[in-house]
């Protein structure tokens, strides 16, 4: 590197290392590459559009490392939505805090040669040191087809290796690449990239000089599709797979939920019998074993929940469900790729909104993310499971369905559907017009690879844990000082130990802010101890499963579990009665699918609008939504169960 | 498959959206009247002129429509596929572009 002067194909190394950026259409195996390159974990999926920011990585090559970004996959280096801006961002280095790669990294489906080679035009023409992977070149194969790689080097005047990219094979061939990043050619003539006729007659003429042969269409996704994309059976197959998915959650997920409760259970007893009486003893026994362990309890649902994501997302399903939901979609003025956007919020609505990023269309964009947090999110999850254990007995049957399983599913639908309302509204009054273009790709079938299904699983459940080891816990300590302070020791002194708790829990700094916004919600059926939970779930909508956990811990420490089945008004007009009944729990239910409680889902929506307009209207009109529906929930199954 | 009756001198032009699941086409022009950003969009997809296209399926209700094109397999909805003109149309299905 040092025997020569810079020159035009020469990496200046200033201090720095080089920086490669990885060029390439979507749904290319750019992630899957730079996974393996730099041993992170970027997300794959068999969709165009799963990454849609850039990483950044170290990778070792065989002299030395380089810096290599992951980019937005692109059709073209002319950007037609805010995922392909990052790309062009990134190669200008437009952005301040960012610098132009050194070189790129095109790469290339050997399966769409035909097509990708449009984008490799436009690359060549940028005139800096580039070289070409070409991946799914075991697909390209096993399809039958073949390519001559060491003939479309000559032809592009750039070095191409062959990969498999998620399964690491060729690895070695890319990093020996990499390390000679110095010595990458500079196209000499660009190729012809404005003009229709003269680009096809270039791409024509590389293909024949690597004698490229195009694989057969591929006979298994043809046959899958037939029926998946069936108008009929497409539709059944896809809501029979979503009511199935529920019941498993509580067939499947209620055994293990019970062992990891039976744990904190046993806990439970040692620390009471270790700890004996006394604060500490009661905070390691109601906020953290009764607090803290009844969200944690609600793990394997969130696995199970983020699991049938990923595989869907990882076979290729979503761009079929966003090809089956357009029609639909488009009545309330979005497109199939909204719907995608939509389907990823019921894992949580941050990345759920990111998705939007590969919309064209600025006002189906905001339209989309303004009705995204609606979608049930996985935090929504142990809230509903709380609530439909308390509202539907577990033998209850639908058939041979069990009961709790559809009511969840109900929730689902509820949620969906009001988010295709919304989304409808403003389209019709504040995002009228923008009907830019759809289109979207539709990949092959493909088996996910265990390495891909663990990191896409693991990587939420890991977020999911350090949210309960983090928010959660401070939350719902913070949650027990209040509910246990002042301590009132002179007044308490008389009673015996549950009269006592739930005297200090009534006169408590918590207490008195429930009892505050009693009167708000009333009419919902919500007494002060509910409000509690209420106010603290906006911290995190798990916290209200904490600190009904606290509450009913507190009201009766023997046994928590049946606590707040027994929980009664302290005053007022219904002192007495049972607070959950039927209409208070559908109140809840209906209050958490429409309420706003997520300060990322807003810090998300400020970053993705560039304005603090449109989480504001988005908590003022899910404010007024969840509130509305809630009373009207309570009043009919008031009416109903009466 | 002709859309407007007035005038025998001018019949609508064929385009995408008239090409049935099975058949292939050839795309002679993309309208000009389009959004330069939309037109150029198509291109990269590989809508260009004198690229062959093949329907694959249509999605209930008629949209989106299903392509091969250059290889890759691109759904558009019948908007975007009426400003595709389309030349050379064979109702029997051919083997797959070089
Ligand atoms: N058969 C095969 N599959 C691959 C190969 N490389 C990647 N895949 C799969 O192709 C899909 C897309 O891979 P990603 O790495 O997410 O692609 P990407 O280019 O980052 O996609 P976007 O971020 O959406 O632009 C995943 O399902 C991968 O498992 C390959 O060489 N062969
Ligand atoms: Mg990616």
């Amino acid at each position: 590197m040092s025997c020569h002067g810079p020159g035009e194909g020469d990496v200046a190394t200033l201090g720095r290392t080089t920086e490669v950026a990885l060029l390439g259409s979507p749904n290319t195996g750019k992630s899957s590459l730079f996974n393996r390159l730099t041993g992170l974990s970027a997300a794959t999926g068999n969709y165009p559009g799963v990454t849609v920011t850039r990483s950044r990585g170290t990778a070792r090559t065989s002299s030395g490392s380089v810096t290599v970004t992951d980019l937005p996959g692109t059709y073209s280096l002319e950007p037609a939505s805010p995922d392909e801006d990052v790309v062009l961002d990134h190669l200008t280095g437009r952005q301040e805090s960012e610098t132009a790669p050194d070189a790129l990294l095109v790469v290339m489906d050997s399966t769409t040669l035909y097509r990708s080679l449009a984008l490799c035009a436009e690359a060549l023409a940028l005139g800096r040191p580039t070289a070409v992977v070409l991946t799914m070149v075991d697909e390209l194969r096993a399809r039958g087809g073949d390519l001559d790689v060491t003939g479309l080097s000559r032809a592009l005047g750039v070095p191409v290796v062959e990969t498999v990219a998620h399964r690491g094979r060729g690895l070695e061939d890319v990093r020996e690449l990499l390390g000679e990043v110095a010595s990458w050619p500079v196209a000499l003539i660009a190729p012809p990239h404005d003009d229709a006729a003269q680009l096809s007659g270039w791409i024509r003429s590389v293909l024949d000089s690597a004698r490229y042969r195009s694989p057969r269409s591929s006979v298994a996704t043809s046959r899958i599709d037939a029926v998946l994309l069936h108008p009929v059976w497409g539709a059944l197959v896809f809501l029979a797979v979503m009511f199935c998915f529920f019941q498993v959650i509580f067939t499947v997920a209620a055994p293990i939920q019970d062992a990891i409760q039976a744990v904190f259970d046993h806990w439970g007893e040692v620390a009471a019998n270790t700890l004996g009486s006394g604060f500490l003893a009661d905070f390691v026994g109601t906020a953290l074993i009764g607090g803290v362990g009844g969200v944690l309890v609600f793990l394997p649902q969130i696995l199970l929940l983020y699991l049938m994501i990923s595989v869907l997302e990882s076979v290729g399903y979503m761009s079929r469900a966003a090809f089956l939901m357009d029609r639909i979609m488009a009545r309330s003025g979005l497109d199939g790729r909204a719907f995608v956007a939509m389907l990823s919020s019921t894992a949580c609505a941050v990345p759920g909104i990111m998705a939007t990023r590969t919309m064209p269309s600025s006002r189906d964009r905001i339209a989309t993310i303004m009705s995204a947090p609606l979608m049930t999110c996985s935090a929504r999850l142990p809230v509903y499971l709380l609530l439909i254990s308390l509202l539907v007995p577990a033998e209850a049957r639908l058939g041979p369905f069990s009961m709790q399983g559809a009511a969840l599913f109900g929730m689902y639908l509820l949620g969906g559907l009001a988010s295709l309302v919304v989304a409808r509204v403003f389209k019709a009054t504040l995002l009228r017009h923008g009907a830019l273009p759809f289109y979207l790709e539709m990949p092959p079938y493909r088996l996910p690879t265990p390495r891909g299904i663990l990191r896409a699983v693991w990587t939420p459940v890991w977020m999911f844990l350090r949210k309960v080891g983090t928010i959660i816990l401070v939350v719902t300590a913070v949650l027990w000082v209040l509910i246990n302070f002042p301590a009132r020791e002179a007044e308490t002194a008389h009673m015996d130990e549950a009269q006592a708790q739930s005297y200090v829990m009534e006169n408590s700094f918590a207490g008195a802010a429930g009892k505050a916004v009693e009167p708000v919600f009333e009419p919902l059926g919500f007494d002060w101890r509910v409000d509690i939970g209420l106010i603290a779930s906006f911290a995190a909508r798990e916290v209200f499963v904490s600190t009904m956990g606290q509450v009913a811990a507190a009201e009766d420490p023997e046994d928590p579990g049946a606590a707040l089945q027994q929980l009664t008004y302290t005053h007022g007009p219904h002192q007495g009665e049972p607070v959950f009944t039927p209409p208070t729990i559908v109140a809840l239910m209906i209050f958490f699918a429409f309420a706003m409680q997520c300060v990322s889902t807003l810090a998300t929506m400020r970053r993705e609008t560039n304005s603090w307009k449109w989480p504001a209207i988005a908590v003022a009109y899910m404010f007024v939504l969840a509130y509305g529906a809630a009373w009207i929930g309570h009043e009919i199954t008031a009416a109903v169960t009466r | 498959m002709k859309r407007s009756k007035q005038g025998a001198a001018t019949p609508s032009p064929v385009t995408l959206c008239d090409v049935k699941p099975g058949e292939i086409a050839c795309i002679a022009l993309v309208e000009d009247a389009l959004d330069p950003v939309v037109r150029r969009r198509l291109g990269a997809l590989g809508f260009r002129e004198g690229e062959q296209v093949t329907c694959l399926r249509r999605a209930p209700m008629g949209s989106p429509i299903l392509f091969r094109v250059c290889g890759a397999e691109v759904c558009l909805r019948k908007e975007q596929a009426r400003s595709v003109r389309i030349g050379e149309w064979s109702p029997a299905p051919v083997a797959s572009v070089s």
